[in-house]
């Protein structure tokens, strides 16, 4: 499944549909949602170009969902920090949203471990601004969605990042998961 | 660049009449909309009524093989394109050096800063002597804005940076020494985009041939 085919919106589901059909279910990381466009360069994406406020096009557009990190570490450095605070402002303001945050890891040592980390410290540092915690839940992949795939540093810097992904509801696990823990 | 019609109309009329009754705002007073924070910086912020809708960051349909994250620089066009997937790209209108851009080809970020200060090139200091040796960062007089993206070449500063304004009416045109500068919000947006490794390539025009000029090799770590 690709993150569009999972993410629970209208454009996911219809994106989820198309992904199916040319991508046969490859791992995506796409910021916009596939097929691939065509028409000449610098033709305006319509979803964009018609986005309204409080829109996932809002998000990524005037947020930015991406936060970076640098090798081998899950600190949040000034730029990620600059980077959380406005999210974390816009998550404020339109609280109709669930948040994953999907961390990602291409470092030598134990992805799996770091990319939790990584997306576990994004979550704290949203919550200390203020971003309701049983909105978001945090979730690692270690390398098993590479933006590039190289062993230079132009690719594993776009590796080393947690996505915060909007959803419009929890997804099911982590709601049975919760029941658990109040039990 | 969320800017509601009402405040649009209302931006512009007061930007109007303000550089109309005070003549001291009358010179670029209407590419201010207000102030903004950050860190410990206060700067002016864009009004973005009054830019050419071209020059706004949007997304657009890309198409070349260039992978994502990749910065494209089109000088000629004065467009920056942050390339994501599926044939698109998140692009920003910029200014550039009004003697034309010197250098072309592969580079990669390899230094970022906040608030970056200015040193002057001694070629820029002994064509206006007037120029300070150094402006410290965060200053009003201080072109290079909020950020400072430096362009490395085979481990070497190439000398070009990617940077903010103090003049936004310049974005779209050939105004500066050599560099890109970009909306000091776009500058902001981009920074935190683009981590220290990314790729960048320097076109003369898209479609234009990568080797035009100088081709450097960048040297990866």
């Amino acid at each position: 499944m690709t993150e569009h085919a999972t993410r629970r919106t209208k454009t996911g589901l219809i994106a989820a549909g198309l992904a199916l059909a040319f991508l046969g279910g490859c791992a995506s990381v796409d910021e916009v949602a596939g097929p691939a466009f065509s028409g000449p360069t610098g033709t305006p994406i319509p979803a964009f170009a018609n986005m309204k406020e409080g829109s996932e096009e809002d998000f990524i557009m005037n947020a930015g969902r991406r936060t970076y990190f640098r090798s081998g570490s899950a600190e949040l450095d000034g730029t990620a920090k600059r980077t959380l605070d406005k999210q974390a402002a816009w998550l404020n303001q339109h609280p109709k949203w669930f948040i994953k945050l999907q961390g990602h890891a291409d470092d030598p040592g134990n992805n799996g471990k770091l990319s939790t980390q990584r997306a576990e410290n994004v979550m704290n540092y949203l919550v200390a601004k203020g971003v309701d915690p049983s909105r978001m839940w945090a979730k690692g992949y270690a390398k098993k969605r590479l933006v590039r795939d190289c062993p230079q540093l132009t690719c594993k810097s776009q590796n080393r990042r947690v996505v915060s992904n909007l959803r419009e509801e929890l997804e099911d696990h982590v709601i049975a998961r919760r029941q658990v823990a109040q039990q | 660049m969320r800017l509601s019609r009402r405040a649009f109309v209302a931006g512009t009329a007061s930007a109007a009449a303000l550089a109309a009754t005070s003549p001291a705002l009358a010179q670029g007073g209407q590419w201010y909309a207000g102030t903004a924070v950050d860190g410990s910086v206060t700067y002016r912020t864009t009004n973005f009524g009054v830019v050419d809708p071209r020059w706004k960051r949007q997304m657009v349909v890309y198409n070349s093989p260039e992978k994502p994250g990749t910065i494209v620089i089109d000088t000629r066009n004065h467009y920056l394109y942050w390339i994501w997937e599926n044939n698109t790209a998140l692009r920003y209108g910029v200014g550039v050096g009004k003697e034309g851009f010197k250098w072309y080809g592969r580079a990669r970020v390899d230094r970022k800063v906040l608030w970056p200060r200015w040193v002057p090139p001694e070629a820029m200091r002994k064509r206006s002597p007037n120029l300070p040796k150094m402006v410290e960062g965060g200053s009003p007089k201080n072109p290079l804005g909020p950020r400072g993206i430096y362009l490395f070449a085979n481990g070497q500063d190439t000398g070009y940076r990617i940077h903010g304004n103090t003049a936004p009416w310049s974005i779209g045109k050939d105004a500066s020494s050599g560099c890109i500068r970009m909306f000091n919000e776009d500058v902001i947006d981009l920074y935190q985009r683009t981590p220290i490794g990314t790729e960048v390539l320097v076109l003369e025009h898209l479609g234009g041939q990568e080797n035009e000029g100088v081709r450097m090799e960048v040297k990866e770590s």
